[in-house]
């Protein structure tokens, strides 16, 4: 695995949406950066099928793909050619699976609609439950991952002490942050960092890179966050001497 | 799910708080039919901070039947110009009127356990008033109530006749036009004392709120604008108890974060003699210890309420000020403290309780009371028994009491609640 970063999903309020039975003006739980607010189907059960058609405003490009918080047993993901529905290469697609979190790196592909059908479910006849589709192209991936990472979920909260000592917890929201101390960069590295440095734009960081085997905290498949890079940039030569590499600690925060 | 209530008095809370607005078209200024969200734009939150909006009533000692709403400041991130003025191309009102006088309201509700929404409900909706965008990529916007709409028109403008009319016909005239039903939607009024007419409307001066409130006085009622929602009502406290607050003593996880302020006497209001201003109609209290207590005999007027009645009609002149004298001739103790968010769960003139038990100490022996062949409340062998209350408050929830003001703090996610208790 390598900590991969990718551009914002495409999938934004400028889509149309056409759902099979699932409620369309609730279709932002697909892109809202929320794992928990599902899409749900209605009246669907493991021999009608549930499909989401997501049209973009114009051809976008996708190369990586994740579906967060679902519970497709069977089912595919699949974009329209501009003549016809066609499979990602490798397929995006799901059989007897049990997992409720899938990543996929696919075939780039240019395209102006996706499809995600899907046939059956975890458990037996239950409704359709899709908590985040990211359609998304990668901007890069680190040659040599960090040495240390330092992340948390900041709470933003406040706390109200009661007449008794007690304690009233008020939480507005929980955001990703971290530090990342590469010691060993290269120069594709540096290179990939600048130009998250001048994006000028949140992009999504992705610390497992999509293992599947990594199980810890912060790594896992799901573990996906929208960020701003918010560090000064400042690459500085491992030991002083050229050709070694470079140490560079960037900090990145949730949006 | 759980309940709203269940919810504000949880110990652990997840606030939902959306900001929306509604712009005017370019050419003909009439608002967008729905309502634009502004919080978060593009998955991004921007909001940094959502200020604090007061409902109060008779603010001021000897001010009868007043009602305020503040304005409320919200700041903003402003990283891509999209809160600049309408000719910059990045802005939301690009293509649209201008900023000043766009609606903006605010929702809040709770998120239940299982992330569903409960109790979202509007808490201020009110119209932009400017907007102040900095270097430090910040947006200050202050936001107008509607009241301040009805502050900008003058009574003049209806063109009232001479002819004698109700306080319930003028309040229609006033709310039910179309420049006041596009901010506030029409609801008659039910004023306290009904059908008190003005002698001569058309000698009626000032702004539209001036008359509102001047309407209120003499009918006893009050005119309330939570929200977009406005009454002109009785100033008599709902009937049931619309929350029964637990302080310190009273429950282990109490809703009354600190009691600020307890006027446990409540004699800044009282009012013995009410007089028409420049007139010789009066009505004085007939209580003797009221009278006694707070010397009604003075002579410097401290204790003399005028009330302007040159608009209104003789017959309706003593009994209105004897209604006045029946409602404020008593004290009324206050208490102001800190509470939970409570979105729009109360409102001034609301019933509440309030039960305060501040500390306890031991019973000692023969301090316990006999009934029958029983000794109560007597300590047995070396185990104490809670005795007598210490302490400087203690209030049982048997006491009720009317919400006057409430100060819903958007950022922090508490109230100030003030309450004058029902005499």
């Amino acid at each position: 695995m390598a900590v991969k970063f990718f551009y914002d999903n495409v999938i934004d309020s400028d889509a149309t949406f056409t759902f099979t039975s699932a409620t369309n003006s609730l279709s932002t739980y697909l892109y809202d950066n929320n794992y928990d607010t599902r899409l749900v189907s209605s009246g669907s059960n493991d021999a009608t099928p549930e499909v989401w058609t997501i049209e973009f405003l114009s051809a976008k490009t996708i190369d990586k793909i994740l579906v967060a918080n679902h519970n497709i047993k069977s089912g595919e993901l699949e974009y329209w050619t501009g003549a016809a529905w066609a499979s990602f290469t490798s397929a995006v697609s799901w059989s007897a699976n049990s997992a409720t979190n899938s990543y996929f790196a696919v075939t780039q592909v240019s395209t102006t609609k996706i499809r995600l059908t899907i046939n059956t479910t975890i458990t037996v006849n239950d409704e359709k439950r899709v908590g985040q589709i990211r359609a998304m192209k990668q901007i890069g991936e680190v040659e040599t991952n960090p040495s240390e990472v330092n992340w948390k979920l900041k709470k933003k909260k406040r706390i109200h002490e009661v007449g008794t000592g007690g304690v009233v917890q008020v939480v507005f929201g929980e955001k990703y942050s971290a530090s990342y101390r590469f010691t060993d960069a290269s120069n594709a590295d540096i290179t990939l960092f600048n130009s998250l440095n001048i994006n000028h734009n949140p992009f999504f960081i992705y610390p497992g890179g999509g293992d599947t085997t990594i199980t810890d905290w912060g790594f896992r498949i799901q573990d996906m966050w929208l960020i701003n890079y918010i560090s000064d940039f400042k690459p500085n030569l491992k030991s002083n001497i050229f050709g070694l590499g470079y140490v560079i600690e960037i900090t990145v925060a949730e949006v | 799910m759980s309940t709203i209530t269940q919810l504000i008095r949880s110990a652990y809370v997840r606030p939902i708080r959306k900001c929306y607005i509604k712009r005017r078209n370019i050419t003909t200024g009439v608002y967008e039919t729905d309502w634009m969200r502004i919080d978060n734009w593009e998955n991004k939150d921007r909001v940094i901070n959502w200020g604090s909006v007061s409902l109060e009533i008779n603010h001021q000692p000897a001010e009868i039947d007043k009602f305020e709403v503040s304005n409320l400041s919200m700041v903003f991130s402003n990283n891509e110009g999209h809160f600049n003025a309408d000719t910059f191309t990045n802005s939301i009102w690009y293509g649209y009127l201008n900023r000043k006088y766009t609606k903006l309201k605010i929702t809040c509700g709770y998120m239940d356990t299982d992330n569903t929404e409960v109790g979202v409900v509007d808490i201020f909706e009110g119209v932009i008033d400017r907007v102040i965008v900095g270097e430090n990529q910040q947006a200050r916007v202050t936001i107008l109530s509607y009241q301040t709409i009805l502050k900008k028109y003058d009574i003049k403008d209806l063109g009232l006749a001479s002819a004698e009319r109700t306080i319930e016909n003028l309040m229609a005239d006033i709310m039910n036009q179309t420049k006041i039903t596009t901010y506030i939607p029409y609801v008659a009024a039910t004023p306290n004392i009904a059908n008190i007419s003005i002698a001569n409307p058309s000698t009626l001066e000032g702004n539209y709120w001036d008359n509102i409130v001047y309407f209120a006085t003499i009918t006893n009622s009050i005119p309330l604008l939570i929200g977009s929602t406005f009454s002109f009502t009785s100033r008599t406290a709902s009937a049931l108890s619309q929350w029964d607050f637990k302080g310190y003593g009273s429950d282990n996880q109490p809703d009354i974060y600190i009691i600020s302020y307890y006027d446990d006497e409540g004699a800044d209001k009282v009012r013995l003699r009410f007089q028409e201003n420049g007139g010789s109609t009066v009505s004085i209290s007939t209580n003797a210890t009221l009278l006694l207590k707070y010397l009604g005999d003075l002579s410097d007027g401290s204790e003399v309420e005028f009330v302007d009645m040159a608009n209104v009609k003789t017959a309706n002149k003593q009994s209105i000020l004897d209604t006045l004298i029946a409602e404020w001739e008593n004290p009324r103790p206050v208490i102001e403290f800190d509470s939970k968010m409570f979105l729009n769960q109360l409102k001034p003139t609301d019933k509440v309780t309030v039960e305060v038990i501040q500390k306890l100490k031991y019973a000692s022996a023969g301090r316990g009371f006999t009934w029958d062949s029983w000794t109560w409340d007597e300590p047995v062998g070396n185990i104490p028994l809670w005795d007598e209350e210490t302490g400087a408050i203690s209030i049982v929830s048997g006491r009720t009491w009317m919400v006057v003001k409430i100060i819903k703090n958007i950022n922090n996610w508490t109230s100030k609640i003030k309450i004058e208790e029902i005499v």
